[in-house]
């Protein structure tokens, strides 16, 4: 019995403390910053869309989704992905938005979610190892009324109108296989072959991409210039600009992509991160994150993964 | 199986060297993982370095002296090791584990080799009596998989369970295989196996094939296995006995003299030879103060974190840094720990400056050792790296932007700033880059945040510490004690730990925090997801959080394995 009044107590204490919140980390904020999902609103000055953002991020949300297998059965137990657009970012700057996970979201028992908070838009993503995506909507739906005609359709806030997704067994071609090959030593200055498949720790004699790290030899515990370049020959390279897709793009690649970090660099450091789709020599795609340490010596480390089926399917 | 005692084996090794040979020419080449680059090279290769041991560079290895018998998490007090029984107990004991390769060369194909036997027996000094007991490997290729992926680890726990421990390996005892047992169908083909280590020494394992008894080929893999707490360097500071917590001394209370020194806990450390130029000091939590509790929560705790960063590549070396807390039943002691913590800086800081300086240095803490950590950098300690892992410890101290004021907390009497002896921007300036993990969603913080709230300024019957704001400066925290009595806090560190309250949230909880932070990276998200665990990382199996061991590699700039194979 005491115990259990403890257990209240602390309960009723505890609510006296906001929680914690789930916030964006800094290094999810700086691949989002090249995204361009939210509009970079031009016609409004810094304080006026600081007010703004300020104000849209307490726009009611409702939100009903049902999901389903071909057959018209709902999935039950199924995990779901959602996220809300609902804090300014401080230091306010674009995207303007963070956003807060919410954990253990589950389809009931007749295959829905239903969800009321608050937010300029939500972000909604149904993925599941066994399932493929058939049919419905994922992605972000916006709820502010300055943003929504960025909808692709109406945010579903009918409960008797939910989204549907439908979903079937996923096909073989759908099956990615994940690329972590560890650290891979760069040698300064010379030009490594870097194999996607099957290879760990060290370069290939005969790779899919080529990587150059350039730096100065001796280093002094100052910043230093350095560079690296990406060379996918016969092949092609594109940094992600939006949120993953399921599907590489077909179109868009470049044969190389260089970075380089000058020393006076107002943020320099001597570590980055990229995410890049990647389409190999004989037609493979990845989608790949890339990090590139430059001290004390170079090496890179490639984590995603690849369709070895030759799919653009890369999710 | 069947045992052949050592001088007939090589008597017989000897007659079938002088024979003329009319046998099979295949040979065999066996490997572990030398470098500990997370591959068992065995041919010559342009990129990748060939695993090859000597008697200086041994494969290292530590016994499997622990007790994973449990679903999740470990047994204590080490009743029954598992070296001691023929089973792998659960997914946690595969990080017990290590790989050995034996790659044949000119297989015969299409038979099924009942022919052919395999022998392992050891050389080794007369003194040195080196064990282990062999398991074939369920995964073909002799990959790492089975500590990397749940069911991967199901599958040679099954897979072992079914086929049992080939054998043991020791001193004057030769553990003899038929070779048909594996059906390897291949020329060139490699033999995956597994082996924990069940009897320290060094010596070479010289692995033999025979046709029926004539020697055919052999190969040496040098070994030297050896106590866990041989691998990594331990020190302490012990509080001194005459001494006790501020709180109880009516006067000022004495400044304690704080050294640090060795703690050997029946083993010393013995510098691996593989050792890089990296160091890691690793400082732990809130953990019980009893010798028993504490000797548990080090094997629990430490020994797995060096465990998983041993098998993702690691090799410089790691020293833990015993520092003094007070943990009782329940939640009690937080606040006093806080103040060991804060006075144990100095010891760590003097501790840090014996460290060679052309080292790579790096530190780490968990939860409340963020506490010690963010003294020292106060104090000037300068590393490479400093990694905050969930740390109960204020965000303000690294940041003090009112952005991250918790009004609930800010609602004391108590200052923030840091020249009034709050927590804001308490370190000042450092050199370290400093990484925080966090996790919003660690239960942790309900009670942190409720601490200090409600246990701020600490008061029991006959103490209590107050402040009066409009006092002058040095007056204005004072314990007071029975009715009318009382005195000033004149140690800043009695008034952090017992008075001033964070106005934020704990750094461990704040994603939000710039400042003196580099970097932060939510242990709530995937790949980690580690929910409301605040231990997640040496508490669940293997398999769930390597990439957690990776993560922490890669802002240490430590080059690491793979994650998939």
């Amino acid at each position: 019995m005491s115990k259990w009044i403890l257990v209240f107590l602390l309960s009723v204490l505890s609510a006296c403390v906001a929680p914690p919140k789930s916030y964006e980390t800094t290094a999810e904020l700086d691949i989002v910053k090249d995204m361009k999902i939210i509009p970079e609103a031009p016609e409004l000055d810094a304080i006026s869309l600081e007010e703004q953002v300020q104000e849209e991020i307490k726009t009611p949300i409702q939100f009903y989704i049902r999901v389903q297998d071909i057959t018209g059965e709902p999935i039950v137990g199924l995990p779901v992905e959602i996220a809300t657009l609902n804090r300014a970012l401080n230091p306010f700057s674009y995207p303007y938005f963070g956003w807060e996970l919410i954990p253990n979201i589950y389809t009931d028992k007749r295959g829905e979610i239903a969800l009321q908070t608050e937010g300029a838009a939500l972000f909604v993503n149904v993925d599941s190892e066994d399932y493929w995506r058939e049919r419905g909507f994922t992605g972000l739906i916006y709820y502010a009324p300055r943003l929504q005609s960025l909808n692709e359709r109406e945010p579903p806030i009918d409960k008797k109108k939910p989204f549907l997704v439908i979903l079937k067994n996923k096909p073989d071609e759908a099956h990615t296989v994940p690329i972590s090959t560890g650290a891979i030593r760069i040698k300064n200055g010379e030009l490594a072959s870097i194999s996607l498949r099957n290879k760990q720790r060290y370069q290939s004699e005969q790779g899919d991409i080529n990587v150059l790290i350039s730096k100065p030899e001796a280093l002094t515990g100052e910043p230093y210039p350095w560079s690296v370049t990406i060379n996918v020959p016969g092949g092609g390279i594109q940094k992600v600009s939006q949120l993953p897709n399921v599907r590489a793009p077909k179109t868009g690649y470049s044969e190389s992509f260089t970075f380089s970090m000058l020393e006076n660099t107002s943020d320099w450091d001597h570590r980055k991160s990229f995410y890049f789709y990647i389409k190999t020599a004989d037609n493979l795609f990845a989608l790949t994150e890339f990090r590139i340490r430059t001290s004390p010596q170079p090496f890179i480390v490639l984590e995603g993964v690849y369709n070895p089926h030759g799919s653009d399917i890369v999710r | 199986m069947r045992i052949v005692k050592p001088p007939i084996l090589l008597l017989l090794l000897a007659i079938s060297a002088l024979l003329p040979s009319q046998s099979l020419a295949v040979t065999i080449q066996a490997a572990a993982d030398i470098n500990g680059d997370g591959l068992i090279q065995i041919s010559q290769s342009r990129y990748t370095p060939v695993d090859i041991s000597s008697e200086d560079t041994p494969f290292l290895f530590w016994l499997n002296s622990d007790q994973d018998d449990l679903e999740l998490y470990e047994n204590w007090p080490h009743t029954s090791p598992d070296l001691s029984n023929e089973t792998i107990g659960s997914l946690r004991d595969l990080e017990d584990f290590a790989r050995l390769h034996i790659l044949f060369n000119d297989l015969p194909t299409g038979e099924d080799h009942t022919n052919l036997w395999l022998g392992f027996h050891w050389q080794a000094g007369t003194k040195s009596h080196p064990g282990i007991r062999l398991w074939q490997a369920a995964e073909p290729d002799g990959g790492r998989r089975y500590l990397l992926n749940e069911q991967q680890g199901e599958a040679q726990l099954a897979f072992s369970k079914q086929h049992s421990a080939l054998g043991i390996v020791k001193a004057q005892q030769t553990l003899t295989l038929r070779l048909s047992q594996f059906k390897l169908r291949h020329n060139k083909t490699m033999l995956p196996l597994l082996f924990e280590a069940t009897n320290a020494g060094r010596g070479q394992l010289i692995i033999s094939l025979y046709e029926n008894e004539t020697f055919l080929s052999s190969s040496i893999v040098h070994m030297e296995l050896r106590p866990v707490k041989t691998f990594y360097d331990r020190k302490a500071v012990s509080w001194p006995e005459n001494v006790t917590f501020p709180y109880q001394y009516k006067g000022q209370p004495p400044t304690p003299e704080l050294e640090w020194g060795p703690e050997t806990l029946g083993h010393d450390f013995v510098k691996p030879w593989y050792e890089d130029d990296n160091i890691l000091v690793w400082l732990h939590g809130w953990i019980p103060h009893d010798d028993e509790n504490y000797r548990r929560t080090l094997v629990f705790s430490f020994e797995t974190m060096f465990k998983r960063l041993w098998h993702q590549g690691y090799r410089g070396r790691v020293i833990h840094f015993h520092w003094p807390t007070r943990k009782v039943r329940g939640a009690f002691g937080l606040l006093s720990s806080e103040y060991l913590g804060l006075k144990s800086a100095e010891a760590l800081v003097d501790f840090a400056s014996t460290l060679p300086v052309n080292k790579r240095l790096h530190i780490t803490c968990h939860s409340l050792g963020g506490v010690i950590l963010a003294e020292s950098l106060r104090l000037g300690l300068d590393f490479d790296t400093a990694i905050f892992q969930v740390s109960a410890v204020p965000a303000e101290a690294f940041d003090s932007r009112p952005e991250l004021i918790v009004p609930e907390l800010a609602n004391t009497p108590t200052p923030r700033e840091s020249e009034r002896w709050g927590w804001a921007d308490h370190i000042g300036e450092s050199n370290t880059r400093i990484y925080n993990f966090f996790n919003p969603q660690d239960l942790t913080w309900v009670g942190w945040n409720l601490a200090q709230k409600e246990a701020k300024p600490y008061w029991k019957p006959g103490r209590k510490y107050k402040y009066y704001g409009e006092q002058a400066i040095g007056e204005q925290a004072r314990l007071k004690y029975w009715w009318w009595f009382s005195r000033p806090v004149k140690d800043k560190h009695e008034a952090l730990a017992f008075l001033m309250n964070s106005k934020t949230q704990a750094l461990g909880a704040e994603a939000r925090v710039g400042g003196l932070v580099h970097q932060s990276f939510d242990l709530a998200q995937r790949p980690h997801s580690y929910g409301t665990d605040h231990v997640a990382m040496w508490r669940w199996n293997p398999q769930k959080v390597m990439p957690y061991f990776n993560l922490i590699l890669d802002v240490l700039n430590v080059p690491y394995n793979s994650l998939s194979r």
